[in-house]
């Protein structure tokens, strides 16, 4: 009787709603569960007022508990919606019944047993034909919609100074008009991608995360080189010469050639050139010092030859110089 | 009868006529197969109608586990023969993976197949996409990265036309069925029309274009009843447009990357997409809703074909990993695929209604032929590119009427053409 005025117990010995899981189901208690529908589960459909959230229905597991993963998952889909929510989705049929005969026909208007195709297409016949003539009436109204006026009485004006009661009452009429676009403008939006909202919820996800790691290799795999163009080099960097064969031959991978090979080479190469030269440069010493030589040689011979024929010269002239005196002699 | 040995012959001969008569003929056979298939089947009719009451029940919200369980009983108990003999049949695939040993008397030639013809620089660009005729089955539309459309014969794979007015990469035709029109969706964020009978004109046979998308167009789906064009492509969203007003009907909004493939049917879901986010939307079409999103695939599914006949559907990604699905409600049916070591990724997929063969055509060239009843693989095969590309990828694939010509558009700049050969 008195207990109102004792303060709460610390620990409760029985749970109220605070226990009860979740927000979903204290709402099922409190509203009233009015429709069980036929099949495997069974689904709670509670009248939407217009505050209420968007799950209008419950669906309950066989043992009357909550499936919520199937309740959150059709939330907002109205009775059209389903969902793939549990491991058997992802068994195959074929697998579950071994004796599945593979026989699924399909019909067109014509072949349909009844009437379900001609009700589906009357339907949707009816609903776009209505969408395409509304959209046809509101851009008649567009292209007509003229100048709107609206009468506005301010409540509050907000930088008013000393005449604020002047201008609380005072009636205001507003112009409202489309403002005119350059249609040949270029468009301000670009594509990006998901422009449209996705409508939730998400669907309910049956299959495995991918949780391999991608090795090093196939990191590598997937490591694009950066182009290295033959025909422009802007800037003037020096390309080494991977980079180059990478970017001219991408499917032979990591440029395999030995460049302590070709440092070898190159030096070797230097060595054989001096070599060559310094050879070439003996050689042509040599041969210089053979033609001062035989130069030396020919002067020797020719002077040689030169006091031969002097020496004769004047050996005959020596001789025939008497006889010429004595008659000289004689004549005087 | 006529044997498929004669059009094969007759087809080389670039013979036109008699082997379209002959096409004919063996598409009114398998018509007439169907039929009697049908018929055949006709004694387990109230297990069929259970099927139909099934479906239609479905979308008023009602689980159908039970009813297939239903199903699943009458089969067992009417087909038990039957169902060991392809479990028996299905297990010997699995354990030779050559696929023919489980062929018996599944369809009608025990045939691999083989490439025909290559149509060599069909275009001057990548060939991205393709669309046969299935009114006439005379002639075959192919999209290009060159811009242009070009039809060629299916006969005598001579050009008929070309049709050009695309600034970019033409990624979709369509062909109309009702109508002599060809759509086509490109990269340069247009839907056209064109009308076929005007291609000889001088000013064009682009009688009309749907304006309205904010990103390349890859996919493109005709309403088999209503007058409605779906497009969808890089800008992630499903657009619906009246053909003849050229306006947008509907807007279908819930992908979260590039939608690559569409399927539209008259009955339930009527539109089904798959996008690059590596989620399938089954839309709800008169509330212009999600009905429901299927996220088993676990990377970017890049082709959706439902089967022409059947309430199923095939739906590929590109980790190689195929699935099939049971329509209404989108249960997974089966999931079969091949790994590959370096590359798996699937970029088409084609059904033969004929014989009810899935072919799948791989990035690296690679065209797979799965039965589409078992899963099992019939055959591998591996398209080699042409002299002046080092690689090819299958950017498109498609049957013929007759399900005896297999049409694949590569990235060769080339149109390969495949058909059975018997063993």
């Amino acid at each position: 009787m008195f207990s109102t005025l004792l303060p709460k117990p610390k620990h409760e010995p029985v749970s109220g709603e605070k226990d009860l899981p979740a927000v979903p189901v204290s709402r099922s208690k409190t509203s009233l569960p009015l429709t069980r529908i036929r099949g495997n589960d069974r689904a709670v459909t509670k009248e939407t007022g217009p505050n209420d959230s968007r799950i209008s229905k419950f669906y309950l597991n066989e043992d009357g508990t909550l499936n919520y993963s199937k309740t959150i998952a059709l939330a907002g889909m109205g009775s059209s919606g389903s969902a793939q929510t549990s491991i058997e989705d992802t068994i195959p049929l074929k697998q579950r019944y071994p004796g599945l005969k593979h026989y699924f026909p399909r019909y067109d208007l014509e072949t349909c047993p009844n009437d379900s195709l001609q009700k589906c297409y009357e339907e949707t016949k009816a609903v776009i034909d209505g969408i395409l003539q509304r959209g046809d009436s509101s851009g008649a109204s567009d292209n007509s919609k003229e100048v709107e006026y609206v009468k506005y009485i301010p409540a509050t004006v907000s930088n008013g100074s000393g005449n604020e009661d002047d201008e609380r009452g005072r009636e205001r009429y507003l112009e409202i008009r489309d403002l005119k676009e350059d249609p040949l403008l270029p468009s301000k939006f670009k594509l990006r991608k998901n422009r449209h909202r996705t409508p939730s919820p998400p669907a309910p996800i049956l299959k495995n995360p991918t949780t391999e790691k991608l090795s090093k290799e196939e990191r590598k795999k997937w490591d694009i080189p950066a182009a290295v163009s033959n025909w422009k080099n802007n800037q003037g960097f020096t390309i080494s010469l991977d980079k180059r064969t990478m970017a001219n031959n991408p499917s032979s991978g990591p440029a395999d050639f030995n460049i302590e090979g070709f440092s070898k080479l190159s030096s070797s190469l230097e060595e054989a050139d001096r070599k060559a030269r310094e050879e070439i440069t003996i050689r042509n010493k040599m041969l210089q010092d053979i033609a001062i030589r035989e130069q030396q040689e020919k002067d020797r011979r020719l002077k040689e030859i030169a006091e031969l024929t002097r020496n004769e010269r004047s050996k005959s002239k020596r001789r025939r110089e008497p006889a010429s005196t004595s008659h000289k002699r004689t004549k005087h | 009868m006529i044997t498929y040995k004669d059009t094969f012959n007759l087809d080389h001969d670039h013979d036109v006529d008699v082997s379209d008569t002959l096409a004919n003929a063996l598409y009114t056979s398998s018509r007439l197969n169907y039929m009697f298939k049908n018929v055949e089947s006709s004694t387990d009719e109230p297990m069929n109608a259970n099927a139909y009451n099934y479906r239609t029940e479905v979308s008023g919200g009602i689980e159908p586990n039970n009813m297939i369980k239903d199903d699943m009983m009458s089969s067992t108990v009417n087909e038990t023969a039957l169902v060991r003999n392809s479990n028996t049949s299905k297990a010997a695939g699995v354990e030779k993976d050559v696929g023919y040993s489980d062929k018996s008397g599944k369809t009608r030639y025990g045939e691999q197949w083989k490439l025909l013809r290559v149509i060599a620089g069909a275009h001057q660009g990548w060939v991205r996409c393709c669309a046969v005729d299935e009114i006439t089955n005379k002639w075959y539309a192919t999209g290009s990265s060159d811009s242009s459309i070009k039809i060629w014969d299916l006969a005598s794979s001579k050009t008929k036309a070309i049709i050009t007015g695309h600034i970019m990469g033409v990624r979709a035709v369509k062909i109309s069925k009702r109508y002599p029109y060809l759509f086509s969706g490109s990269e340069d964020k247009t839907v056209r029309c064109w009308d076929l009978e005007k291609t000889n004109s001088a000013s064009g046979c682009q009688i009309r274009n749907y304006h309205g998308h904010v990103g390349g167009i890859y996919s493109l789906a005709i309403h088999p009843e209503l007058d409605i064009l779906f497009s969808g492509g890089r800008d992630s969203v499903v657009r619906a447009w009246d053909i003849r007003s050229r306006a947008q009907a509907m807007v279908l909004t819930g992908h979260k990357n590039d939608i690559t493939s569409i399927e539209s049917q008259v009955g339930d879901p009527q539109v089904i997409t798959s996008s690059m986010d590596g989620t399938i939307r089954l839309w709800d079409l008169r509330k212009a809703k999600t009905a429901l999103t299927i996220t088993q695939h676990s990377k970017s599914i890049r082709s959706l074909v439902m089967h022409p006949e059947e309430l199923t559907m095939c739906s590929a990604d590109t980790n190689g990993e195929i699935k099939q699905w049971l329509l209404p409600m989108g249960e997974l049916l089966d999931q079969f695929g091949t790994k590959a070591e370096q590359s798996n990724v699937i970029n088409t997929m084609a059904i033969n209604p004929v014989e009810n063969v899935l072919c799948t055509g791989y990035d690296d060239g690679r065209l797979e032929f799965y039965d589409y009843t078992n899963g099992s693989i019939l055959q591998s095969e591996r398209s080699r590119p042409l002299p002046g590309s080092t690689e090819t990828s299958v950017n498109s694939v498609a049957f013929d009427v007759s399900g005896s010509r297999l049409i694949s558009c590569e990235s060769d700049k080339s149109i390969k053409i495949w058909g059975p050969e018997t063993v």
